[in-house]
């Protein structure tokens, strides 16, 4: 990046800490609300984060309704039917808890209640042109950081293809980032929410639209995530580790909400919208395959990845920096959980070509540090099979 | 390798994805609350400028939360000794009572007409009152608008009381031209009974002057009688009376008796005529009538004033033809149709031809009169039946023979009457009449 080119940095107010999700019903009485939506699932209904939510605002007299009829990689439908129960309860202000799902699809739903438009007309960058309602943000994963981004990725039904809506006004009022909220996390679910952590931090590092700030951010997450990620799997009741996790998912957040993405994410939509697989899952089978094709174009950067993550390069050559790397990352998404490749997922080589069209279309693919053609993505699919 | 302008376009992309296009800005409500609160503003204004007084108080409490400018106009007080206070301080109690009828029922408008009131409970001026419940934010709220209506009252005042002075006039009005009406039918009755009078009048003229020529001769003769007479006896007493003295005598007897016996005949012919037709006038009752002879009876009544022009009337008709109807009426009608030929129709030829045809067919009894006259011009034949119309006026015609014959045939008989016309050639009137 060129001194010479101007960068924006936009990030919510944020409180982290232990206990911050008995936060949201003060927030909610800032925002002068008379009637909350609460969206959220099944798995953040059971894991019992949704009654703290809903304490919290019993305890201020904010009445809510809530919506949980959505399932992970949210779909256009889902949107509609919470824009419906939004309008029907009279709601003024949307709080999400969640992972990524519950957290986009509010941010859609959002999106949706004031602006009068099918959830598709979006799609693209800077397409939202009435503010949201207040939205407050309570991340249950460590994670997609959707709770500090200007990013919502909404799954076309009929198309089967992911769709990236990308504004700054889209950035929510207030992310209420409560680590505990991870300890209800299974093994697999920390691996996945965590890995798409580290991917996040990566990618914005690389990214052409890298600045001195995001890198900033990007780098610490890397290094925070590489020393803790792991350890919070194997000793989940940790809280300590879980706070730095949390904490990595945060920076890796601030990151790439200003410098975006890659092509790991652009092929991941592109897996996630025509398969439904689950997003972390896709970024980290498909990591490593990238950063062989992008390595050349950003070398300085990846070794700096790799500095940060401890590895010793002395004086190495750039090959086995790049290979040694790409081994370190593989290693340790395989120990945490998530073994194998696309091919033990149902991918066959016969998708590869619808998929490598839908990825070269994603907005992500913009940032990556390396413009690819179509066949190089058909290229990487088939190695990461 | 990519395309320029792809790379062009992903550089652009890049721009906005980082936040530095020109729609990428973090979300602001400034915006919209500025146009919101420049409509409102822009209400707040209208309904300041209204002439209309509006109170607004909850139904909870009845206390006026707010008073527009015109209410304090109306009211002559400022609107902070309005706020606060009940609305049965500012309008009359008969309004008042209907208003809590209306706030303790299910209706949702009531509208009314009442007064608002000084501070004494004096009337300051009549207003129209709409009362509305509105529902807002949960609560339940009445509107009231007040409209100054004294200009209205005034003005629906001055309205009555022109209406009734139309009213009374249209009465007058109405009450004149009726009078007008039964003067002119009166005046046209008149007229009717003068134009009888008259063609009676001119028959008898007719007649007396023609009755004193035979009179005339008769006296003449009857006199010449006498004179030979007196011839006769001189001779006889003086013995000189030769039988050459008596042949004369008796042939100069013969033909002057028989001069008289013609001439006071054709005298009682037309005095006889003359009665039936003058009787039948006067009394005007259904009376059966033998048509040939009847109608034959008047031709010869006219007969005399036709000696001018060389007049054929050639009557054609059933003998034992009988009618049951008005004598008079059908006198009159043919005496005016005839002397109509005569005066217009050969006027100025030497000769003229008039048909009559009576018969009866099918209940009617239909005449129809021809004459071979000049004629009657599509002009005046429009006119033929009105009261005072005459081609002729300075002959002393009335204009009203046709005029009567019209009413006689159509309204004393019910019957009709057409005419049919053209001129150099003759004039026909086809008259049909019930039986």
């Amino acid at each position: 990046m060129s001194s010479l080119e101007m960068r924006k940095f936009v990030a919510p107010e944020f409180v982290f800490g232990t206990e911050a999700i008995n936060l949201t019903g003060q927030y909610a009485q800032h925002y002068y609300s008379k009637k909350v939506l609460v969206v959220t699932d099944k798995g953040v209904i059971d894991a019992g984060w949704l009654d703290r939510v809903t304490e919290s605002l019993d305890a201020v007299n904010i009445p809510y309704s809530v919506f949980s009829e959505l399932t992970p990689n949210p779909k256009d439908y889902e949107v509609f039917a919470g824009v419906e129960c939004y309008l029907k309860h009279h709601c003024d202000v949307i709080i999400a808890v969640g992972g990524g799902s519950p957290m986009d699809c509010a941010k859609a739903i959002a999106i949706v209640s004031t602006n009068h438009s099918p959830i598709h007309e979006f799609e693209g960058i800077d397409k939202v042109r009435w503010p949201m309602p207040p939205l407050i943000c309570v991340p249950t994963t460590g994670g997609t950081s959707a709770d500090v981004s200007q990013f919502a990725i909404i799954t076309n039904s009929d198309q089967k293809r992911k769709m990236a809506i990308i504004s700054k006004s889209v950035v929510p009022d207030i992310a209420l980032v409560d680590p505990l909220t991870l300890l209800t996390m299974d093994p697999y679910l920390s691996a996945c929410s965590g890995m798409d952590a580290l991917v996040h931090a990566i990618e914005a590092f690389v990214s052409n639209a890298n600045s001195a700030f995001t890198d900033l951010h990007a780098l610490e997450s890397i290094r925070i995530l590489n020393e803790n990620l792991e350890q919070s799997i194997i000793f989940p009741d940790n809280v300590d580790y879980r706070i730095e996790v949390m904490r990595g998912s945060l920076e890796a957040g601030l990151a790439f909400s200003n410098a975006s993405l890659g092509g790991v994410h652009a092929m991941a939509h592109a897996l996630g919208g025509t398969f439904d697989l689950p997003h972390g899952e896709c970024n980290s089978l498909l990591l490593e395959h990238m950063i062989r094709f992008n390595y050349k174009a950003s070398e300085d950067r990846y070794k700096k990845i790799a500095q940060v993550m401890k590895m010793n390069l002395r004086n190495e050559p750039a090959q086995q920096v790049r290979n040694g790397l790409i081994e370190k990352l593989r290693a340790l998404r395989t120990r945490i959980g998530i073994c194998d490749a696309l091919g033990s997922r149902g991918i066959h080589a016969s998708d590869i070509s619808s998929l490598a069209r839908k990825a070269i279309a994603d907005p992500c693919m913009v940032t990556n540090p390396r413009i690819p053609v179509l066949r190089d993505i058909e290229v990487v699919y088939e190695e990461a099979l | 390798m990519k395309k320029p302008s792809e790379a062009l376009n992903w550089s652009k992309l890049r721009g906005q994805i980082v936040g530095l296009g020109e729609n990428s800005v973090r979300k602001s409500y400034y915006p919209s609350l500025q146009k919101r609160l420049l409509e409102l503003e822009r209400y707040k204004v209208f309904i300041e400028q209204t002439t209309d007084a509006l109170f607004l108080f909850p139904l909870s409490s009845g206390l006026i939360e707010y008073v527009n400018a015109a209410a304090s106009k109306l009211l002559s007080l400022p609107t902070d000794l309005i706020t606060g206070h009940m609305l049965s301080r500012f309008i009359d109690e008969v309004s008042w009572e209907k208003c809590m009828a209306f706030y303790a029922s299910q209706d949702l408008r009531l509208l009314i007409s009442g007064f608002l009131v000084d501070s004494k409970g004096a009337p300051l001026c009549s207003v129209e009152m709409l009362f509305v419940k509105i529902s807002f934010s949960g609560q339940e709220f009445l509107v009231v608008s007040a409209r100054d209506i004294s200009a209205r009252m005034k003005a629906e005042a001055e309205i009555r009381a022109l209406n009734e002075t139309l009213e009374q006039q249209v009465i007058e009005r109405t009450a004149d031209l009726k009078e007008a009406l039964r003067q002119q039918k009166v005046m046209h009755e008149h007229l009717m009974e003068s134009e009888k009078l008259a063609a009676l009048g001119g028959l008898v003229a007719g007649v007396a002057h023609e009755v004193n020529t035979p009179l005339g001769v008769s006296v003449t003769a009857a006199s010449l009688i006498g004179q030979k007479n007196d011839d006769f006896k001189r001779l006889y007493n003086e013995g000189q009376l030769k039988k050459t003295d008596l042949d004369n005598y008796v042939s100069c007897i013969d033909e002057v008796a028989k001069i008289l016996m013609l001439n006071l005949k054709n005298a009682s012919d037309l005095i006889r005529s003359f009665k039936k037709v003058a009787v039948s006038q006067s009394t005007e009752e259904k009376s059966t009538i033998q048509l040939k002879e009847y109608f034959m009876d008047i031709i010869q009544s006219l007969s005399p004033g036709m000696k001018k022009n060389k007049i054929l009337i050639d009557l054609k008709c059933e003998p034992d033809l009988n009618f049951v109807g008005f004598p008079g009426a059908l006198a009159q009608i043919l005496t005016n149709l005839i002397m109509n030929s005569v005066k217009h129709g050969f006027d100025g030829l030497t000769e003229g031809k008039v048909s009559i045809d009576l018969s009866i067919e099918n209940e009617m009894l239909s005449i129809i009169y021809k004459d071979n006259g000049s004629g009657i011009e599509a002009e005046n034949l429009k006119h033929l039946y009105e009261p005072f119309f005459s081609t002729r006026k300075e002959d002393g015609g009335t204009g009203l023979g046709m005029h009567v014959t019209y009413n006689l045939v159509t309204q004393l008989m019910c019957g009709e009457i057409n005419c049919s016309s053209k001129p150099g050639v003759g004039t026909e009137f086809t008259i049909r009449i019930p039986c």
